[in-house]
């Protein structure tokens, strides 16, 4: 049903389409790749440190990224939510879009397309993102 | 059963049968373009459409100019750059005009004249060459940090241990040149992934002050086209400073010009995280300031 409602369809690759599951699996594995061997290296990060977190002591909404994402690696599950609850869903989020695109990619299976939305659409979709990181920074201000 | 329609790589957008049919007999579609519906394989030119019945032979591409009311829904932006009317920056052009030309005159049209050059660009048609034009940039923005960096500690540390052994300086040297290296080698992938991501926050934040009237692609295509303002780390010290400035700026520009959107829109949607964060800790300072002058207050009486 919400299949229907959403018109989701699976559909082959038409010719010259760009291959977006194809560019999204090598942009998530080029950053986390390069983020790896930055801490594996252990280099010093070249720019600056949170300028908000250091100008009032309280953390931004990204605050915690890499103690997620540290704590996803060793499977400490619980550690990476209370870091950052939404990066987490967008980690986990990530890895699941990797999988499906692993798959469609090795198997040339059809891929998972939608329509165009409708501008209306596209303007709640905008407000919910806004207000989930307006709840997740709220979280981390309180649990500062 | 919505069809699917595709033309050079583009999608078109879904449509009814009946729909696609009378695209078809407006001349808004031709029998070349590429049909595909559930139940279906692969993708079939729409001459060979299973329920289509092709008008009387049209030249492709020339749709006609002034289709009726009722006529099928295709965004003007996805026929305008099937057509070619949108074919900028130089950059896009690389294969007739040469590499380095194309980068050399995609510098100069986005750096001087941003709004023309945005109000041409293209606006579809891949992620390879505006991905490829900022892993470029990218490179070159890292090559002269490198160079900069190095010639700077190197003349610092030279400097501070003019009585060290000259062997172990050259080691300590030697040592330090490599990680700076490998530091922005590691940092231009992550950097060109990132951009993917602005370019989604970028997108999201256009949306929200209702900015946004063209795909995702647009919105990383002029991001990614701004960073010609990164030419500027060839200055040493501020360069890069200037650099990110005058991106920023044509960002704003050129999403104001391919989403033809109102320039505080288009400043809105890049600056929002910025204010939000600004919003709160000038609140934050004010609420401090008001408890110390509350406490003097209190202190007078």
């Amino acid at each position: 049903m919400l299949r229907r409602r959403l018109d989701i369809c699976f559909r082959p690759l038409a010719p010259r389409e760009t291959d977006f599951e194809c560019l999204f699996l090598g942009v998530s594995l080029a950053v986390a790749g390069s983020c790896f061997a930055w801490l594996a290296f252990g280099l010093p990060w070249p720019w600056p440190k949170c300028w908000f977190r250091h100008v009032t002591g309280l953390p931004c909404p990204s605050c915690g990224a890499t103690r997620c994402v540290l704590s996803l690696v060793h499977w400490n599950l619980g550690d990476a939510i209370r870091y950052n609850p939404l990066l987490f869903l967008c980690y986990i989020g990530t890895l699941v879009l990797d999988l499906y695109c692993t798959f469609v990619l090795l198997l040339r299976l059809p891929r998972l397309r939608l329509p165009r939305q409708p501008a209306k659409i596209k303007h709640r979709l905008s407000i919910l993102v806004f207000a989930a990181v307006a709840m997740n920074w709220i979280y981390l201000l309180a649990n500062h | 059963m919505k069809i699917w329609i595709n033309r050079a790589g583009q999608n078109l957008g879904t449509f009814t049968l009946e729909e696609v049919q009378r695209g078809l007999a407006q001349g808004q579609f031709v029998a070349t373009d590429l049909g595909w519906r559930e139940g279906m394989e692969t993708w079939k030119p729409l001459s060979e459409f299973p329920g289509l019945q092709m008008p009387s032979a049209r030249e492709p591409g020339v749709p006609v100019t002034q289709p009726g009311p009722s006529a099928a829904p295709i965004s003007s932006t996805a026929l305008a750059a099937t057509e070619g009317q949108e074919d900028g920056p130089a950059w896009e052009q690389r294969q007739t005009l040469g590499f380095v030309k194309a980068l050399v005159e995609t510098w100069k049209e986005v750096l001087l004249k941003p709004g023309e050059a945005f109000s041409q660009m293209k606006t579809s048609g891949g992620f390879a060459s505006p991905l490829l034009f900022n892993a470029i940039m990218v490179i070159i923005w890292a090559v002269f940090m490198v160079i900069y960096q190095l010639i700077f500690a190197g003349s610092m540390g030279a400097f501070a241990r003019s009585q060290a052994d000259s062997s172990t300086l050259a080691l300590g040297f030697g040592t330090s040149a490599i990680v700076v290296i490998l530091e922005y080698t590691i940092a231009i992938p992550l950097i060109v992934g990132m951009n993917f991501v602005s370019a989604g926050i970028t997108h999201l934040c256009l949306g929200l002050f209702k900015g946004a009237s063209k795909s995702y692609e647009a919105t990383y295509r002029v991001l990614a086209y701004s960073y010609s303002g990164w030419i500027f780390a060839i200055i040493p010290c501020i360069g890069g400073l200037l650099g990110g400035i005058w991106a920023l700026v044509c960002t704003i520009i050129g999403l104001a010009r391919v989403h033809k959107t109102e320039g505080w829109r288009a400043a809105g949607g890049v600056l929002l995280p910025v204010f939000v964060c600004l919003f709160l800790v000038g609140g934050i300072y004010l609420i401090f300031v008001a408890m110390v002058l509350s406490s003097l207050h209190n202190t007078n009486n």
